[in-house]
């Protein structure tokens, strides 16, 4: 089981067990059905004023985490702890009270807008669904909010497909952000943009952070942008965690197999530099039908007899705050 | 982009307006002008559509031998006014085909809208709903129904609502999942909407498109079905008066009053050419992705 | 297609058919008593409980529902008002006229409609094609009783060539199957039209041109065989609309076949022949549909590992 990581206070979101399972196929009739487990157990915690990068290969789960928490895909079991609530038990009504703490930005900013509306009614439309202020007080929020974020005023009363990917990008933050929430989940924010715009919106993220005093959980598959913005990391494989723990701990010092090979894929600036990328042999995995035991033993050089049954807890490893699931490494661990 | 491309795009809209085929004004006039027609027809029709003139019974139109100015196409086998008669049936055929498609149109997104939010078992139902509509031709489920109970002028209007309301369905269900499914939707859900908000405000707009489109289609051949039914019999009862009507209540005088058929089959045939025209031009308009049909 | 498949079809295709004769049993108990309904209000009470007791309609309505289902697989539809004869044998006694004019009708479009559309489509924006065009709205825009009317008046009023009612002759056939086949013609020639211009201008005719094929031979193929499949499936749509086209042109020719049966029925209330036709033209067009989505199957691959929807 998973321990604060920074100690101090309590953190801002604590994930206990947390379970989403999916079944596709024919209903009923032929019994078709198939199970994905596609969030399998995870435990973490986000503390106060944190940046939690997530990250993984597509479909190791991470989405499924965001739409957990926000109830976008209800859990299948496990707790969400909110500020002392649990988001799992909340009804509609609470929920509704609820959303204006907790937002979400994901990839595709053309689809988060509506294409028939201004940018502008979108940013205000939060505030009339939670009867916030009159009329004259939320355009002005709303346009104060949209230069904030960069889009200049002239561009205020345009519509989504007028804009660039950086802008429109811009446009659902100051939406998401207009409710102050104190939770920010970003879902591969920049992932649609042009390289050249995403550090521009990651700075921007960085000032709005500050500004308006936010806790992030930053998902993504990029690890050089991870690396950058986070304050924490946590590495998912399958549905599960794999290793966590403070970013740059994490980054000099990976334990994890998996980690390991994802963090010498890393492209470095420097031409004379020779990477010893680690290449996970093996096919990548399938949801539906996950191996035994540890579910990265058919990829991983270090597997012993052990990996194959039984799925390796996620324990402390060192001293410095970081977690890892893997028997060979905490079997090293104890013998020092 | 933006500024220049928006009057771009205002520019090939009014582009489009002053480029129409001739044979597309033409439509659009004759349409005008009957929904003028329609909505005048009290002012403009020289008789009540009922009146009888039981003594002048058969005289022919106006530009015939025995023809008389008082009748400009002539009097039917009970003495009515020919041109009051049809002018009144172009109000009553265009009001129920308006209040069918109407009708059609609000209960086929209604039940689109309501397999796609609930999915599961209600989506199953809905979805046999629509496979058996498709199933039966209109004109012998209407049968069906008006066999099996009285013909009322509003049991006629319900019937004519039922057509094509599959079509509707399936079009709003399929729109409705994607959009669902599309950021938007759950972007506003995640900020705080409720499922009405989402639908009224948010995928309806979106759709509404498709279902004018759609509308502009169910609309002539809503005028078909009425005036099918009603030449046989089983449509718009007298007193009140239809096209399909006059000309099924005409039949018996085809030798020797021929007018009393020809004319409203006449304007039958043109109105229903002209919105099926225009509607079409509509639609590519609209949708060039439909385009081709 | 595995079996598996066809099998799913079938069985929507039942629902389908259980759901039509609910709907009938539904109309017919919700429009009030079906012992008066079916029989008149003019027969002596002995009859009307004689009817009650035969149709169970003095048990619960379930059961009810489970006898009629039955009755209607043995073919009972109940009994007619024409001479108390039973509904099944006044229908299937006009069927055959019906089934001849449709028959020769469908020949007629088939015939007409779809070389027109393709002779359009190989003839794109010529004079030609522009007129077929025309032709063709014009034709689908005339409801099929003003053609009928409207043919009656020139060849069997004012030049008295055709006779305009009944069908003894072969001349009597000619003016209801020009009716009926005029509006389908049209859509016909307009979809090969379209269909064959998708498939005209399509990448693998351009492979196959260039592979040395002559026009025509890419033509036949290539073109024909991807353009049929577009053809077959509106072939479903096709029956429900020769259906209810037989129902009005009968009418007009006065043409002794389902259609009159069927307006004659609804007239005179005769609920037991009106249910039988609704019921067999319902499952008619289910096996209809049935077999256009299974040919649909086969012709074009890319469907065949669907299942579902």
């Amino acid at each position: 089981m998973m321990d604060t990581q920074q100690g101090s206070a309590d953190p801002l979101l604590s994930v206990s067990d947390l379970r989403l399972t999916f079944s596709t196929g024919f209903g009923g009739w032929f019994g078709n059905r198939r199970h994905v487990r596609a969030v399998d157990g995870i435990s973490f915690d986000v503390q106060r004023g944190e940046v939690l990068g997530i990250v993984g290969e597509s479909s190791c789960g991470k989405s499924s985490v965001a739409k957990s928490i926000l109830n976008i895909h209800p859990p299948t079991s496990g707790r969400i702890i909110f500020d002392g609530e649990d988001l799992v038990t909340l009804n509609a009504r609470a929920w509704r009270d609820m959303r204006r703490e907790i937002q979400y930005v994901f990839q595709d900013p053309l689809g988060a807008l509506d294409p028939r509306m201004t940018v502008l009614s979108q940013v205000i439309e939060p505030l009339i669904i939670h009867s916030i202020g009159n009329t004259g007080e939320r355009t002005k929020q709303a346009h104060e909010l949209l230069e904030a974020v960069g889009l200049l005023a002239e561009s205020h009363d345009k519509f989504p497909h007028e804009l660039s990917g950086g802008q429109r990008q811009r446009v659902v933050l100051a939406r998401a952000l207009i409710l102050k929430p104190r939770l920010l989940i970003c879902d591969e924010p920049v992932s649609a943009l042009d390289v050249s715009i995403q550090a521009q919106v990651i700075q921007l993220l960085e000032e709005l952070k500050t500004s308006f005093d936010l806790t992030i959980m930053f998902i993504s598959h990029d690890l050089s942008l991870v690396r950058y913005f986070c304050d924490t990391i946590v590495v998912m494989y399958l549905g599960r965690i794999v290793e966590s723990g403070p970013i740059d701990e994490v980054f000099a010092n990976p334990r994890h197999p998996y980690t390991q090979a994802l963090i010498s894929s890393i492209p470095v600036p420097d031409p004379t530099h020779k990477r010893d990328a680690i290449i996970l042999q093996g096919e990548p995995p399938s949801s539906f039908d996950p191996p035994a035991g540890c579910h990265f033993h058919p990829r991983c050089g270090l597997q012993i007899a052990h990996c194959l049954s039984v799925y390796p807890d996620l324990d402390p490893v060192g001293q410095s705050g970081q977690f890892v699931a893997c028997h060979v490494v905490q079997g090293r661990e104890r013998e020092q | 982009m933006s500024e220049q491309s928006h009057a771009a795009e205002r520019k090939t809209w009014l582009y489009y307006l002053t480029a129409m085929p001739p044979s597309i004004m033409i439509s659009a006039v004759w349409v005008v002008f009957m929904v003028l027609v329609a909505l005048l027809a009290d002012v403009i029709a020289p008789y009540d559509y009922r009146h009888m003139e039981l003594l002048d019974r058969l005289r022919p139109p106006v530009w015939m031998a025995n023809g008389e100015w008082a009748h400009l196409l002539g009097t039917d086998d009970l003495g009515r006014d020919v041109l009051s008669r049809i002018i009144f049936s172009i109000r009553i055929s265009l009001f129920v085909a308006l209040l069918g498609t109407f009708i059609g149109a609000v209960f086929g997104t209604t039940l689109g809208f309501a397999a796609a939010h609930f999915r599961g078992r209600v989506d199953d139902l809905i979805m046999i709903l629509i496979d058996f509509q498709a199933a039966l031709p209109f004109l012998i489920l209407a049968l069906a129904i008006l066999a099996f109970f009285e013909n009322s002028f509003v049991l006629f209007v319900l019937v004519m609502g039922i057509y094509g309301w599959e079509r509707y369905a399936r079009i709003v269900r399929g729109l409705a999942l994607s959009a669902r499914s599309a950021g938007y939707a759950v972007a506003v859900g995640v900020l705080g909407a409720s499922p009405a908000r989402i639908y009224l405000r948010h995928i309806l707009p979106n759709v509404a498109s498709a279902i004018i489109v759609n509308m502009t289609l169910n609309f002539p051949e809503t005028i078909l079905a009425e005036t099918s039914l009603s030449f046989l019999g089983l449509g718009i009862q007298p007193p009140l008066t239809s096209l399909g009507n006059m000309v099924g209540f005409g039949r018996d005088y085809l030798l020797t009053a021929w007018w009393i058929v020809l004319l409203p089959a006449i304007v039958i045939f043109v109105t229903t050419l002209a919105f099926s025209l225009l509607g079409d031009w509509l639609r590519d308009l609209l949708d060039p992705t439909l385009r081709g049909n | 297609m595995s079996p598996v498949v066809i099998a799913i079809k079938i069985f929507r295709a039942m629902i389908t058919v259980v759901l039509l004769v609910t709907f009938v049993f539904v109309i017919l108990r919700l429009s009030g008593d079906p012992a008066v309904q079916m029989l008149g209000l003019e027969v002596d009470p002995e009859a009307l409980e004689a009817f009650r007791r035969r149709w169970g309609l003095d048990r619960p309505v379930w059961e009810q529902f489970l006898s009629f289902f039955w009755n209607l697989l043995h073919g009972d539809f109940g009994q007619s008002f024409i001479g108390g004869r039973d509904a099944l044998g006044v229908v299937t006694e006009r069927l055959p006229k019906t089934l001849w004019l449709m028959g020769l009708t469908t020949i007629f479009t088939f015939g007409l409609g779809i070389p027109a559309g393709i002779y359009a489509s190989l003839h794109r924006n010529t004079f030609s094609d522009r007129a077929i065009m025309g032709l063709t709205v014009a034709s689908f825009s005339l409801p099929n009783f003003v053609v009928g009317i409207i043919l009656i008046m020139i060849f069997g009023v004012t030049f008295r060539l055709l006779p305009t009612s009944g069908s003894d002759t072969v001349l009597h056939y000619i003016m209801p199957i020009v009716t009926m086949a005029s509006a389908d013609a049209a859509i016909f020639a307009r979809f090969s039209r379209s269909a064959m211009l998708e498939v005209l201008y399509a990448p693998y005719m351009r492979t196959a041109l260039a592979k040395g094929l002559k026009w025509g031979q890419a033509v036949r193929r290539h073109a024909l065989p991807n353009a049929s499949i577009p053809i077959v499936t509106i072939g479903g749509i096709y029956v429900g609309r020769q259906i209810a086209a037989a129902t009005i042109t009968e009418n007009v020719f006065a043409w002794p076949g389902i259609g009159k049966l069927l307006v004659v029925s609804v007239q005179n209330r005769d609920l037991a022949v009106v249910q039988c036709i609704v019921i067999l033209v319902g499952v008619t067009m289910v096996i209809a549909n049935l077999l256009v989505d299974i040919a649909y199957g086969y012709l074009d691959p890319r469907t065949r590992t669907e299942g579902g929807r």
